[in-house]
């Protein structure tokens, strides 16, 4: 079996705080936040009313043709993907090979489509579908395509000439992680040189933000709160999520492709793996869950616990879910030293690309050898006894070499990444 | 790559041509329809009524973890529910697996009608009470959420949604993850019911399926000169994948080998194939290098073959381009002209076709063909099957957005 080494060549975001990694970094280590009131539609009944919008992103001036198919967060993958060959130098006839993996979370039918069925066939207090058989010239052609799940893998695969295999998967907010590591175990095996994988995340549609308030996990807040003061990752005052629009991308390539192209190395993949364990709920994660994904991981990085400098947690500042992750790293690490990282208390939570983005914070923090403070945190709930103070804002590592990167999400869904730093500095 | 084999070990189904193997067997070899009027939904002012139905009445035979469940959660709870009691293993539940093609959304016209009330009654301020797991069952995480919870499955598990070439991937994802070790077993295949209203207007719209004929017989021919669009079905076909010395050290039944994967993407339209079928090709060559067979090994090629214009005569044109001169001798059937599209189970379906062709030796028909396309001009095997042994089988599986995936069947 061929066991190659896996490496990142090239990482773009688009957050509601910048449109690349650096960037981003930048705002995070001024401690800007990149949450704020939603003003997109009448959210005045939803429990909530703040989110992360990239309001700088603006995809009018992308010039490709049939560009209306793509809803907003078709666009923002897009963009990041196209971005990620434009940071480097990859030539048209190198990707004809090269794999795509997507992992998104696009479950709703989009509000035009909705909204038009609605008003063909709500009659009696009621919506009778069968009604759309009599009205189907109502319905714009396109619809069929809008709500495709591959249409940003078309676009991707015709705008840059790849013609790999193109994975479009699912499972939950672990999504984007998971094509990190189905990405990661093609290349390890040498079925491809390259791969791209990729995660876009579009909450605020009024039918699909309405269901994530209904979930409950999702923070309740009053017109009058301060947008800053809303997320509080692993901190006793942590009370639900703030959900944030974004897209990432991570080009994959195995060491001897990208030492042979002159690539810029700026990560190395030691390993990944993928659970799910079913909690009590279908929005439960548990100590469990965590603690098999985590060791998982390491087992398969052939990595010991203590040679990992920095954590880039889940932690969305849900109560259970940050209790859980904190008490397995407490755990895992008792006594070894380890930083914990948090990027959802700037940017709030965005899904299936949150892995991703933490993917690429890490990256930039073992390059520049700087942490990444976890905002909005004083203390842990009580039963923690402070513990997590050693590990938490507090500078216990010298050298950042190697980081892991979790992501859990509704369904009992886990995943992480073992990332160790490349070659720039 | 592991040089062990990856085989197929157990299969569970619910299909429009029955549920039982012999019983698809049977309708295979004798070239009998699953095609009917959907009844599930009233259709009857939709230009396309006709569809690949199953028979639900035996998702009554077991219970369900909680009361209100939807169609897609009963076919795939049944088939894993059956999958399990079949299987007799010792595998630790991280070292198992699941890869799923499906959609997006696996809700039912039930979980919509909610779903949209629910936004109606909001914007219009008419607010009602309401009960968000009722929709736990339009994620298809929740699947994933079920095998963890009520089989023990807790390795990678995955929806693939790459729409009709959905279950094709997950089958050939489950593979890797076998070949590479990641885990032990994997549970892969696909599941899809989307014969409700607004699927089907949202395929009309698209000009994807055939309008329903007065004759229903007349309905879905692939490959016939006078085809006019696919013929929608639903279903669910899973099936248990482990690595050869892992499935002989248990004593199991070894049904088939899956021995090569490949997949491609067009990049060229987003509803039609590539002009000069690029994906197509690609991805039959992958599989089949990938197999380590050559190409004259392939008996059979069961075919993407959904009656649409376009696929019908694409798919031929990448068969010749991949096999020359030999694509006129090779035995090719579309298996949908009997089942219907099964969409993202389709590849799924149409691997148990071929795993029963390799079982029985037989090549199964392309029913309903009468009227020769100059564009479609190589062997589909028209109306009656044809006795032969296939050691290696070709199945394709092409999806709108250009995802192309195919699979090499071979007996085991």
């Amino acid at each position: 079996m061929k066991n190659n080494t896996v490496v990142i060549t090239s990482t773009t975001c688009v957050t509601s705080l910048a449109e690349d990694p650096m960037n981003l970094w930048e705002e995070l280590s001024k401690g800007n936040i990149g949450i704020d009131k939603l003003k997109k539609f009448d959210n005045n009944s939803y429990s909530c009313g703040f989110g992360g919008i990239a309001s700088d992103f603006n995809f009018r001036n992308i010039n490709v043709i049939g560009k209306n198919i793509m809803n907003r967060t078709n666009q923002l993958e897009f963009y990041s993907v196209m971005k990620a060959f434009q940071n480097t130098n990859f030539s048209e006839n190198s990707l004809e090979s090269c794999n795509l993996y997507l992992g998104n979370h696009i479950i709703n039918i989009d509000t035009e489509t909705m909204e038009i069925m609605i008003k063909l066939c709500y009659e009696n207090d009621n919506i009778n579908f069968s009604k759309l058989g009599t009205n189907l010239k109502s319905m714009s052609p396109l619809n069929g395509v809008k709500l495709l799940p591959t249409t940003p893998s078309h676009f991707i695969a015709k705008e840059n000439n790849i013609h790999g295999k193109g994975d479009v998967v699912y499972s939950s907010e672990i999504s984007g992680l998971l094509s990190l590591m189905l990405a990661f175990n093609e290349i390890c095996s040498g079925n491809v040189d390259m791969a791209v994988v990729a995660s876009s995340y579009n909450p605020f549609t009024p039918h699909e933000f309405l269901w994530l308030c209904d979930q409950g996990l999702i923070k309740k807040t009053s017109p009058d709160d301060d947008s800053k003061k809303l997320v509080f990752p692993f901190d006793r005052k942590h009370n639900g999520m703030i959900y944030s629009e974004g897209s990432a991308a991570l080009i994959l390539e195995s060491e001897e492709s990208a030492k042979k192209n002159g690539r810029k190395i700026l990560a190395y993949i030691d390993g990944a793996s993928s659970n799910i364990f079913a909690g009590e709920t279908f929005y439960s994660l548990s100590k469990k869950g965590f603690s098999e994904n985590i060791n998982s991981t390491l087992e398969n990085s052939n990595i010991k616990k203590e040679n990992i400098d920095v954590i880039f947690s889940n932690a969305p500042s849900y109560p259970s879910w940050d209790d859980a992750e904190l008490e397995v790293i407490l755990d895992i690490w008792n006594e070894n030293q380890v930083i914990i990282s948090n990027s959802k208390s700037y940017l709030g939570f965005t899904g299936p690309v949150s892995g991703i983005i933490d993917c690429i914070l890490s990256i930039i923090s073992m390059n520049k050898n700087k942490y990444l403070p976890i905002n909005n945190f004083e203390e842990a709930s009580a039963k923690f006894e402070g513990k997590e103070k050693q590990y938490i804002n507090c500078i216990s590592k010298k050298d950042l070499k190697r980081s892991l990167i979790t992501s859990a999400g509704i369904g009992g869904a886990y995943s992480s990444v073992c990332l160790r730093g490349g070659n720039v500095k | 790559m592991s040089e062990e084999k990856i085989v197929v070990t157990a299969v569970s189904s619910i299909t429009p041509l029955g549920n039982s193997i012999s019983e698809i067997t049977e309708k295979l070899i004798k070239g009998i329809s699953g095609i009917s009027v959907i009844t599930r939904y009233d259709l009857n002012d939709f230009p396309v009524r006709h569809g690949g139905q199953i028979d639900d009445s035996i998702l009554n035979k077991i219970s369900y973890p909680f009361e209100k469940v939807n169609l897609q959660f009963k076919l795939f709870y049944y088939c894993v529910n059956e999958l399990f009691s079949k299987i007799a293993h010792n595998y630790t539940g991280s070292k198992i697996g699941c890869a799923l093609g499906t959609d997006p959304n696996t809700s039912t016209i039930d979980d919509l009608q909610v779903l949209f009330k629910r936004y109606h009654d909001t914007t219009s301020k008419t607010y009602s009470k309401f009960d968000v797991t009722k929709l736990d069952n339009i994620n298809p995480s929740f699947l994933m959420y079920h095998l963890s919870k009520n089989f023990g499955v807790n390795g990678p598990c995955l929806c693939n949604l790459g729409t009709c070439s959905a279950s094709t991937q997950a089958i050939g994802t489950a593979y890797r993850l076998l070949q590479n070790k990641t885990v032990d077993m994997m549970i892969a295949g696909g599941v899809s019911s989307k014969t409700d209203p607004i699927s089907i207007a949202r395929l009309c719209r698209l000009e994807a399926l055939e309008p329903t004929r007065e004759d229903l017989n007349e309905n879905c021919r692939p490959f016939d000169k006078k085809r006019e669009g696919f013929t929608i079905a639903e279903g669910c076909v899973l099936f248990v994948l482990e690595r050869e010395s892992d499935a002989l050290r248990r004593n199991a039944e070894i049904l088939c080998e899956i021995s090569g994967y490949g997949a491609a993407l067009d990049g060229f339209s987003i509803t039609d194939p590539h002009a000069e079928a690029k994906g197509m090709v690609w991805s039959m060559e992958r599989a089949i290098y990938d197999s380590g067979i050559s190409k004259d090994a392939i008996d059979y090629i069961n075919a993407h073959g959904t009656a649409t214009v376009k696929n019908d005569s694409h798919e031929t044109k990448a068969i010749k381009k991949v096999f020359g001169e030999k694509a006129y001798n090779i035995s090719i059937s579309s298996t949908k002209s009997m089942h219907g599209h099964l969409m993202t189970a389709a590849g799924a379906m149409e691997v148990l076709d071929c795993i029963i062709a390799i079982k029985n030796k037989f090549i199964p028909p392309t029913i309903k063909y009468s009227n020769l396309d100059e564009e479609c001009d190589l062997d589909y095997t028209p109306n009656v099957y044809k006795r032969k042994v296939i050691n290696h089988a070709l199945t394709n599986s092409f999806g709108l957005g250009g995802q192309n995936a195919s699979l090499i069947v071979s007996k085991y």
